[in-house]
């Protein structure tokens, strides 16, 4: 759990919990559901990365060493819907995709457009939406060092 | 049997269990601690209970708990960059052990822990069971209204203000 405040007031509501629950203090944040927390300029500005887990996600699905690209989608790549080609793996895109979804909604909101729209194929993906949502976790390689700035 | 069980005075034994019970059976989880870099710093053993053997109605009813999202979190850290606070992290060591348990639940140890015994929980919920987040979501939400004086957020309600 995280307590944010004035610090005096923080150590007071930690005290309280202490003398309830046992509790583990493990100081000011740094790392919470996956995410590094760095905390810069005095505090006035925190930022967030998910590096460990896209290598993680790189290494599961077999992209580990991937050519990295710029864009997390190919220009007018809407067009989807239509078309036929072979059905892939739709576990394996599934859990992609899913993998995917928790880093847009965690530190990479810039990703977060591609995610849902290849999300809308979840019934029944193909080819051409695998290799789609490959496209985006070779995105992410390139581009895993990225943070979330908040504040500043 | 486990230190942290001892500690909580979780489990009693028991002779006889009511007709309409069954004991759910325990199992010993083993598992790598691993800190945030993958290495691992812990050989952890856990007895938890076999949720799959409970009985809806009987052994539990509800089990839904609002569970912190990541964008939650990301809206709170942004009013703490934005006003400059001190963001602390804490956790609550074996949870599930401190917190209440309403229903009554019988619980039987692995084969080779200790033989056939029964135990009871003793209002202290399991790590396994169905309704133990929902437990300790009770818990943690009573204490910080009714102990320290927080307000659960009208958005989330895993988000707390205090006025102060």
């Amino acid at each position: 759990m995280l307590i944010a405040g004035v610090l005096g007031e923080v150590k007071l509501v930690c005290d309280k919990l202490k003398s309830k629950f046992e509790m583990a203090d493990l100081g000011t944040v740094s790392h919470f559901l996956g995410m590094v927390v760095s905390m810069e300029t005095n505090g006035h500005m925190i930022s967030l990365t998910q590096e460990g887990y896209i290598d993680r996600a790189l290494e599961r699905f077999g992209m580990a060493s991937c050519k990295p690209v710029g864009t997390p989608m190919e220009k007018d790549k809407t067009g989807m819907k239509g078309g036929r080609d072979k059905p892939c793996d739709r576990t394996l895109y599934l859990q992609l995709i899913q993998s995917l979804g928790w880093i847009a909604t965690g530190t990479r909101p810039n990703i977060a457009f591609t995610v849902s729209y290849l999300g809308r194929f979840n019934t029944d993906p193909n080819n051409r939406h695998w290799l789609c949502a490959k496209r985006v976790i070779r995105y992410l390689a390139g581009t895993k060092k990225l943070r979330l700035s908040l504040g500043g | 049997m486990c230190v942290s069980l001892e500690k909580n005075k979780v489990l009693t034994f028991v002779h006889e269990i009511p007709e309409t019970k069954k004991a759910i059976p325990m199992k010993l989880i083993l598992q790598l601690k691993l800190n945030p870099v993958r290495q691992t710093v812990r050989y952890k053993a856990r007895l938890m209970a076999q949720c799959f053997r409970q009985v809806d109605g009987l052994d539990f009813t509800d089990t839904f708990v609002p569970v912190a999202s990541p964008s939650r979190v990301c809206v709170v850290l942004s009013v703490a960059a934005a006003k400059g606070f001190a963001v602390h992290q804490m956790n609550v060591v074996t949870a599930f052990l401190g917190s209440e348990l309403h229903e009554e639940v019988y619980v039987s140890l692995p084969v080779g822990v200790f033989g056939r015994e029964r135990l009871a929980c003793r209002n202290r919920s399991l790590y396994g069971l169905k309704q133990s987040p929902r437990c300790w979501y009770t818990t943690i939400d009573n204490f910080l209204i009714t102990k320290i004086g927080f307000r659960r957020g009208r958005f989330d309600c895993c988000v707390y203000t205090h006025d102060n």
